[in-house]
Formats: C-alpha cells, structure tokens, sequence
C-alpha cells in the first residue's frame, strides 16, 4: 500500500547521526516494549511497521505508542493511530515532532 | 424474579438510583462514576434518538463503536428501546483492515439491521454502507445520538422469548457466525454466574475486556447491570498501551473481580514496573478470572509471583470455560479455591486421547483446569461417535445447559452441529477429573491469538488473491507463544513453479493480504516447493498435521531461500 505522507529522504538504517534523536528514541521504545532481541540503531528509519517490515500486530502497535508517549512526553489521540502513522519510524517521528512542537 | 434482562435492570434502577452503577477510567488513572439514575437518563435520550431513527422492538441494532463510555450508553440505550443489539468490532489501527467493511454489510444485509451506530472512523465507508441495503440507517461519532429527550422513553417489558442479543463468533467461511440468545437464555446464564462466582453488591467488577467480546458483554455488562454491581471500565486500548493501569484501578476503585484473557495476564506482568505501582494494594481483589483462550501455566504462576508483593494470593487466581453459543461461562474454580492443573503424560494424551497423571519432566505436559460446572449445568465429554466417555478421556466437551443459544442465525447446518438433543456440542476437545474440565484443544484446529478465534479455512479465500501461491495448498496454525502469552500465526504455502518473484516480496504479499482481509497479523510466512504439502496430508486434518511437523522443525527444510528464483 502506498504511503500518503511524504518523507523527507534520510539515512535510513546506517543510525549514525540519531543518537538521541526522536528516531533513536522510538526505535530504542519499540525495542525495550516489545523485548526485541537486536540493538536498536540496526533498525532502519525507513522499515515499515506493519505489514510489510516488522509486521507489527495491533497489539504490539498499542505497546509502542504507549512506549512512545511515555518516554517522549507526549500523548497520541486514538484517532491519530492509523496505518499512515505507522507507514515508518521517520513518519512516527515527524508526528511526534509535531506533537511536541504544539504543546 | 424476571426472566427478562431490561426489567431485571429496570428493577435494580428503581431499587438504588443513588447508588453507582458504572464508571469510566481515563487514561490518567481517573474514574468518573455514573450513578444508576444518571446512566440511564443519558442513555434514555440516546433511546429517544434511536427510536426518532425508526428503531424499535425487535429490531436488530447494529453498534461499531470502541469499548469506551459512548459504546456502553448506546448498548444500555439499544436495550431500551426493546431493540436487539449486535456489536462488532471496530478497528484498532484504522485503515489497515478493510475487512470491516465486508463483515459490516454482510452483518447488515444479514440480521436486516434497522440501524447502524459507527465510530466517525467509519465515516469513510458511509457511501459503500448506505448503498447497500435501503430501510437500514447509519449514524456515525460519539454525538450522533444526542439531543434526546429521555422523558419520551418509557421501561420496556420484552417477553421471556424475545430475543435478548445477538452476538459474533468465529465461522468458518471468513464470515462470523450470528449467535442467537433468547431472554430467558441470558438471565439463565447470569443466574448460573452469579451462582458459581458468588458475586454480591459488596463486589464490584472491573473490566478492559471490549465490550463486543462475551467476556466484556455478558461477564461483565450484563452481568453487572442485571445484578446491581458496580462495574468499571477501562478501553482495551488504555490497558494494552499501559497494562499497569488495570492493576491500579483495581486498587483505586477497590474492585473485587476482574477478567482477562490469558494474554493481558502475560503482558502486565512483564509490563508494569515497581514504579507505575507504588501503593497499589490488591489483597481485596477475590478473583481474577482467565479465559477465552488457551491458559498457560507459566503465566499465570509468573503473574502470581510478580504481583504476590502488592497482595495478589494464589486463591484469587481463577479460570473459567464459556463460549458464546452458552451465552456465558460454562464452568468456573471454586470461589474459595485457586485454579487446578495437573501433568499428564503427553504421548498418552495425543495418541491415545487419554489423560494419565505423571510427574513433571520432560514427557509430562502441564494441563490447567478451567474449573467445575456452574449450577444447573453439566458438562459431558463425547467420543467421535456420540458415546460419553469417563474421566480422563479425552473428547468434545458437550454441555447440557440451562443458558443455550437458540442456533445460529439463517445457518442450519452449523446450527444442527452444535445442537444435539438437550445437548450443546462446543467444538472443543477436553477432559473431565473429578467434575474439573480439563482444556486440551479444539475438534477442528482453530487459531486463538489475543482471545480472538479463527478458522483455518478463513484464510483460504485471502490467499487466493496472492500471485505466485498454489491455490489449496497451504496450511495456517496457531503455534503457542509463551513469552507473550497467547498464539503466534504461521502459514505455510506451496508455491507455483517456476517461481517469477522474489521469495520475501511474496511473503510480504501473504502478510498485507492477510492483514487487510481479516485484519491479523501474521508471524511467519513459510514459502515451500510444490509437493511439499499436498503429499503428506489434505483435507481438515492438514493445519493441525503440518503444525505437528512445524512443531518438530520438519517443516523449516523445506523452506525456499530468500533470493530470486
């Protein structure tokens, strides 16, 4: 499925130059959440959640939103999770960024 | 007493309108309590308004709502206007599952709903919904019913023959079969409840189960509003983001019964920290009920260690045995005990069906017990030919029950399966010890992942749709996932020769197809080479065959590598 959101291009995957960015910090909450077994800077920004990519279920999606709103501070409307959001980490991250900017 | 769920709650209205009758928990850990008279005023001008739409008694009212307050004022509200409600399950993630539209309209046509009350997320779907069928009406969001005057709304009496509810449960066409209760079937189930959980007015409940699943329907809504126990409620979204929530609210509310599935078990205790939990106490917590899938031991052992701490005793820990075609549970722990389990010997139970107590190692399995049959029920466990057999035999669990559905609705076929005489044959494969039911599977494989049910054969039609698979030939099972508690998806497929695509897009094509179709997610794809599949086994027995293979890792050799073909 295509995405609806566009991205701007990045660095997906290397990790270098996102420690301690929005993008370090989800991938780092996506994996203490759902107790992956990997290091967390090999994730790449651009590996779609569900689906395709991890192939998140539903469940694990809730698990890492509430992760995410945790350790980022913020708090994310059940209307706002839909499958656009979850299209990748860097589209999680431009909505957290928004997020934080607005409050 | 009444046989007749509305004046049962009528009468608990006009007994203690003061007294609280259902709250609410926010995200944030806060309870809003509405009281009886509150609860139902607002759900009286919700009735007014649905009545304003044309409905009325009798009439089928279809609710596609999120388990959150709105969802419960519209159920309660349905009830009132005499009309027979059916809930069906809104998406989680919205967008990723198409599938709702098809199982939507299918459910509409099929019980010639009158009305339709959808969550704004649906407001998508409006034109293809509206198209569909005339003489039904659709009202979408959390205002769609307001402005009523609740005064135009008076009690209604339905006959103890009227139907109750109707309610889904799993088929095996990719369609959900209707479940039909009648009035004096509901009560009967929750007179059997409040029998075997001696629940009282000192009680109250607390529930994060969604409200379109029996456990949140009948365990709890009904159960809670028939009898005049207060109930709290908590979204199932709220309580998977943030498990710790539940434990806390248990505490702030100072609830006294709780239910889950043996997942939410499974989380919590791996989720929640100290920290989320400083000052929760649980000690009044009497039970904790598992259900509505497989209970694994481990979890509920490791729940118990976890949280023995902050006061949960091993008595408190219970389980329970219920489907939907018996309205309610079935059968339930002792109110003074804890939960039973033994070790049988595992070769005896597959091969022989039979359930030889044995010590724990390595050729044991652990089975835990789902408790005794409620009051006014027995439980009789069948042979492949109908004979009933004796304790510790294993066969399909059959049910002779005060609280049996009706049938299924315009199914005969699935209706007559299930319907035996004064029997009602559950699908499901278990033994009897000393009048506790023992859990061990089902009668045709079914795969239960987060206490949601599915056929096998639902996935045949998805996969049709995917280029490069041989149509027929795949297998799909559910293979137990003790970390998280609950059952991981594997489908394994033959595929067409010579292979024009990359393996990983393919399977990649199998998981969005699978998602958008019937909205789950699957674990592993396992692509094999024609031949595979089709010369070992076929017909019903095939998922649960190839599952046993998988199991044994024979499966896995056979699997294409991940590059061009």
């Amino acid at each position: 499925m295509e995405g609806k959101t566009s991205v701007p291009p990045s660095s997906p995957g290397d990790g270098k130059g996102d420690d301690g960015s929005i993008e370090a910090r989800i991938k780092s909450a996506l994996v203490k959440s759902l107790r992956l077994n990997m290091d967390p800077t090999v994730i790449p920004s651009d590996v779609p959640l569900i689906g395709k990519g991890l192939g998140l279920d539903s469940v694990s999606v809730l698990q890492l939103v509430g992760a995410v709103e945790e350790t980022l501070g913020i708090t994310v409307d059940d209307t706002d999770i839909n499958r656009d959001l979850f299209q990748n980490i860097q589209v999680l991250a431009d909505y957290v960024r928004h997020k934080l900017a607005a409050s | 007493m009444s046989d007749v769920l509305q004046v049962r709650m009528y009468e608990q209205l006009e007994d203690t309108p003061e007294r609280r009758c259902i709250g609410f928990l926010s995200p944030d850990g806060e309870v809003s309590w509405r009281t009886w008279e509150t609860f139902f005023r607002h759900a009286a001008g919700r009735a007014a308004r649905m009545q304003a739409e044309g409905l009325g008694p009798g009439d089928v009212c279809v609710l596609v709502l999120q388990s959150k307050e709105f969802c419960a004022s519209a159920l309660l509200a349905a009830l009132m206007t005499g009309a027979i409600p059916l809930l069906v399950a809104p998406p989680v993630i919205q967008g990723a599952n198409t599938s709702l539209g098809r199982i939507l309209l299918r459910t509409v046509r099929k019980t010639r709903a009158k009305l339709v009350v959808a969550d704004a997320s649906l407001l998508e779907l409006r034109d293809r919904l509206e198209r569909s069928r005339r003489g039904t009406r659709y009202v979408f969001g959390d205002h769609a019913l307001d402005g009523g005057d609740p005064s135009r709304v008076s009690p209604v009496a339905p006959a103890r023959d009227d139907w109750a509810a109707y309610q889904l449960t799993s088929g095996t066409t990719g369609f959900p079969r209707v479940c039909m209760w009648k009035q004096h079937k509901v009560v009967a189930a929750l007179d059997a409840m409040m029998g075997a959980m001696r629940l009282g007015r000192d009680d109250v409940c607390f529930n994060w189960t969604p409200l379109y699943h029996d456990m949140g329907l009948v365990n709890n809504f009904f159960l809670c509003l028939a009898n005049g126990i207060p109930l709290v409620m908590l979204s199932p979204q709220a309580f998977v983001k943030r498990p710790a929530l539940w434990l806390r609210g248990l505490a702030t509310t100072g609830s006294t019964v709780t239910w889950s599935p043996n997942f939410g078990y499974a989380i919590t205790t791996k989720m929640a920290r100290d920290r989320d939990l400083e000052g929760v106490r649980l000690d009044h917590v009497r039970a904790f009920w598992n259900a509505a899938e497989r209970i694994h031991l481990d979890t509920v052992l490791a729940f118990r260690d976890r949280f023995a701490a902050y006061g949960v005793r091993p008595d408190a820990l219970k389980t329970n045995f219920g489907c939907a075609e018996n309205v309610g549970g079935a059968t339930f722990t002792d109110v003074d005990g804890s939960f039973a389990y033994e070790w049988v010997d595992r070769m005896a139970l597959q091969e022989k069906r039979q359930a030889i107590p044995t010590p724990p190692g390595e050729n044991a399995v652990a089975i835990v017990g789902a408790g005794r049959p409620a009051p006014g029920l027995e439980v009789h466990i069948l042979s492949r030919t109908g004979r009933r057999l004796p304790d510790g035999h294993v066969g399909e669990v059959a049910l002779h029950t005060p609280s049996r559905m009706e049938g299924y609705l315009d199914n005969q076929k699935a209706t007559r399966r299930a319907i035996c005489g004064d029997l009602l044959r559950t699908g499901d494969l278990g033994y009897v010890r000393d009048r506790e039911l023992f859990w061990v599977g089902r009668v045709r494989e079914r795969i239960n992942v987060f206490g949601k049910k599915l056929d096998p054969s639902d996935f045949e039609r998805a996969l049709l749709h995917v280029e490069g698979l041989r149509p027929g030939c795949f297998a799909a099972f559910g293979v137990d996932d003790e970390g998280r508690g609950t059952q991981r998806i594997v489908v394994v497929s033959e595929v067409r020769e010579p292979l024009a695509r990359d393996v990983e897009a393919l399977a990649d094509d199998v998981r969005e197809r699978l998602q958008q179709e019937l909205g789950i997610d699957v674990s592993e794809v396992l692509l094999v080479p024609k031949g595979t599949l089709t010369k070992t086994s076929s017909g019903k027995r095939r998922h649960r065959h190839f599952r046993e293979l998988y199991l044994e890792g024979r499966l896995q050799d056979n699997r294409l590598q991940l590059q061009n073909a």
